[in-house]
């Protein structure tokens, strides 16, 4: 999940920490479309992901002076920490992470099947997961892509570990159909 | 999920860019720099101590100007003398030998005092010289015309326009022809700049102090969320901005230079809370809303024509009344409990005056650890501006 791009971060690093202003302009260039992905994998409108990044740049550049490099691939890191955190709090305080329904054909069972994504491009992987329930949603970005167990989730969204694993595993099974459907429709065009 | 799912998910998707949203980076500038200029602490210690500096200088200023002040204003005088009727007497015409003899006036001056009683009487006058009238006529003139008055007695009751007689007070003190014990009524807004934006304090655990309901795992998810378990702990600091406070208050004179203040305050303190949790910081927007009533004692240092110089001490009380962290509602049960000090200047334009007080308070601490303003900046400087009405 890392850009290895070398001494070119450590470069950049000392640049935004020492004022560059050209510096931003090429922190952007580098990483501002992988961020905007990691943005629109938890907002769904395209609208907000443009605030929420500018926010979430902001928010980088404004405490660059407090990030310590630590190897190739850490600036990028701590970028998406900021730009997850942007994202959640957009999300609470937008009051977007309403009530999920539940989808009542997907099986409410803490195990079901995995989403088989081998044949799946990232391009619809990343539609896919950005169709699901916004809570939904956060719980699965949390788990699949941030590397957060339930019991952090839980802590960081303020749930029971109970109902991260079962908003997960809703999620889950949600995600496992909507591919199943997108490959029906695909081989299947009408 | 198994394991190795999740980890094909997150390859598949290490690197997946979309075309990042076109950015305004005149707007991000303006927005860092805001922030590099708020955010210094040095700069808010800087308006800190320019702040007390000025409240002290007012203090001592006003001190200073109720010492060096000896003589009657002309103004004064000049009032005085509009609201008295007085025995008008004819200029005395003297001849040389008489004008050489006669010893020459002193200047009038008042005698001081420190009280302003109703009555009203004339203090002790020099001694003129008594020469009989002469008659005027237009071949007499004099170089020097002294006018003449019959020496008055040590007290005299003189008669005035207004029913009330008036007496003549010390130097720097404005007569009051009429003695007001009327009610005045402020409306002014302050606010406490003890700090702003990005102001840290230290992270200290986090629990509502009131009575919350318990978290559930819908809490997370439905629109009437409650207030989050005394039990959760997270670590918060909070980044306060400067708070700002509305009052109306009415001001009694209780006599002499001693008046009292009550009246109603609402307050909002406006925080940003950083909620850190197993390495993820989150921010909330905090908004508290107080009602409060406050009291307090004033003193008048120097009270001119138009411009009053007068300390204040006293303090208030507060209720939150309102009080919200994003979607979540917050709980503070205990009383907010402040004293304040502060010197005023009042600009009296009738008939409406305008005041400023800058001066310090002090919030005591009520037992709630949640990162407000109040309890993380007990000690502050507050910058009040606002109208006086009289109420006749």
């Amino acid at each position: 999940m890392k850009f290895f791009i070398g001494d070119k971060e450590e470069q950049l690093t000392k640049r935004l920490q020492g004022g560059d202003k050209t510096a931003l302009k090429d922190f952007y260039s580098l990483y501002g479309g992988y961020l905007t992905g990691v943005c629109s994998r938890y907002i769904s409108d395209d609208e907000d992901v443009k605030d929420v990044f500018q926010d979430a740049l902001i928010n980088i550049f404004s405490h660059i002076k407090d990030f310590k490099y630590r190897g190739a691939g850490s600036l990028q890191a701590w970028s998406t920490r900021i730009t997850v955190n942007q994202s959640l709090n957009f999300l609470r305080g937008k009051n977007k992470l309403e009530t999920t329904a539940l989808v009542r054909d997907v099986a409410d069972e803490t195990e079901g099947m995995d989403p088989e994504t081998e044949d799946i491009s990232p391009e619809v992987l990343h539609r896919l997961v950005r169709e699901l329930p916004t809570g939904y949603r956060t719980i699965f970005n949390l788990y699949v892509f941030e590397n957060k167990s339930h019991k952090e989730i839980a802590e960081i969204l303020g749930i029971k570990i109970d109902s991260s694993c079962s908003q997960f595993s809703r999620a889950k099974n949600l995600l496992a159909k909507m591919i199943t459907d997108y490959r029906k429709n695909k081989n299947n065009p009408r | 999920m198994k394991e190795e799912t999740r980890k094909q998910m997150q390859q598949k998707m290490a690197a997946y860019k979309e075309t990042a949203p076109e950015v305004s980076w005149a707007a991000m500038e303006k927005a860092l720099a805001a922030g590099s200029t708020v955010s210094t602490p040095q700069a808010f210690m800087w308006r800190r101590w320019i702040a007390v500096a000025a409240a002290v200088l007012l203090i001592a200023g006003a001190g200073l100007l109720t010492l060096l002040r000896n003589d009657v204003e002309p103004d004064y005088k000049a009032e005085i003398l509009a609201d008295i009727q007085l025995e008008e007497e004819q200029p005395a015409i003297k001849t040389e030998t008489e004008a050489e003899t006669e010893l020459q006036p002193k200047a009038k001056t008042l005698p001081k005092t420190k009280t302003l009683p109703r009555k009203k009487t004339l203090p002790e006058t020099e001694h003129l010289p008594q020469t009989e009238p002469q008659p005027q006529t237009e071949t007499q003139t004099q170089a020097n015309p002294q006018p003449q008055t019959e020496p008055l007695p040590a007290e005299t009751t003189m008669k005035t326009q207004d029913t009330e007689p008036i007496e003549f007070i010390g130097a720097g003190e404005e007569i009051r022809a009429k003695s007001s014990r009327k009610l005045i009524a402020s409306v002014y807004v302050s606010s406490l700049m003890n700090g702003s934006a990005n102001t840290f304090a230290s992270g200290r655990l986090m629990y509502y102090c009131a009575a919350p309901m318990g978290a559930s795992d819908q809490m997370l998810f439905d629109n009437n969320s409650p207030a989050l378990s005394p039990e959760k702990k997270v670590k918060e600091k909070g980044s306060h901005r400067q708070p700002v406070r509305f009052g109306l208050s009415l001001r009694y004179p209780l006599g002499g230079r001693v008046s009292i203040d009550g009246g109603l305050s609402y307050s909002l303190l406006v925080s940003t809370i950083h909620s850190t949790t197993n390495g993820m910081t989150f921010d909330s927007q905090q908004k508290l809303n107080y009602i409060g009533i406050p009291v307090r004692v004033n003193y008048d240092l120097l009270k001119g024509n138009r411009f009053n110089l007068y300390t204040s001490a006293g303090g208030s009380v507060e209720k939150m009344v309102k009080g919200r962290r994003d979607d979540r509602k917050i709980y503070i049960r205990p009383l907010q409990y402040t004293m304040t000090c502060a010197a005023g200047a009042e600009l009296r334009l009738n008939p409406v005056s305008l005041y400023v007080e800058p001066g310090l308070s002090y919030h005591f601490k009520n037992g709630c650890h949640i990162p407000t303003y109040y309890n993380d900046k007990p000690l502050g400087f507050d910058l009040s501006i606002g109208l006086r009405f009289n109420l006749e």
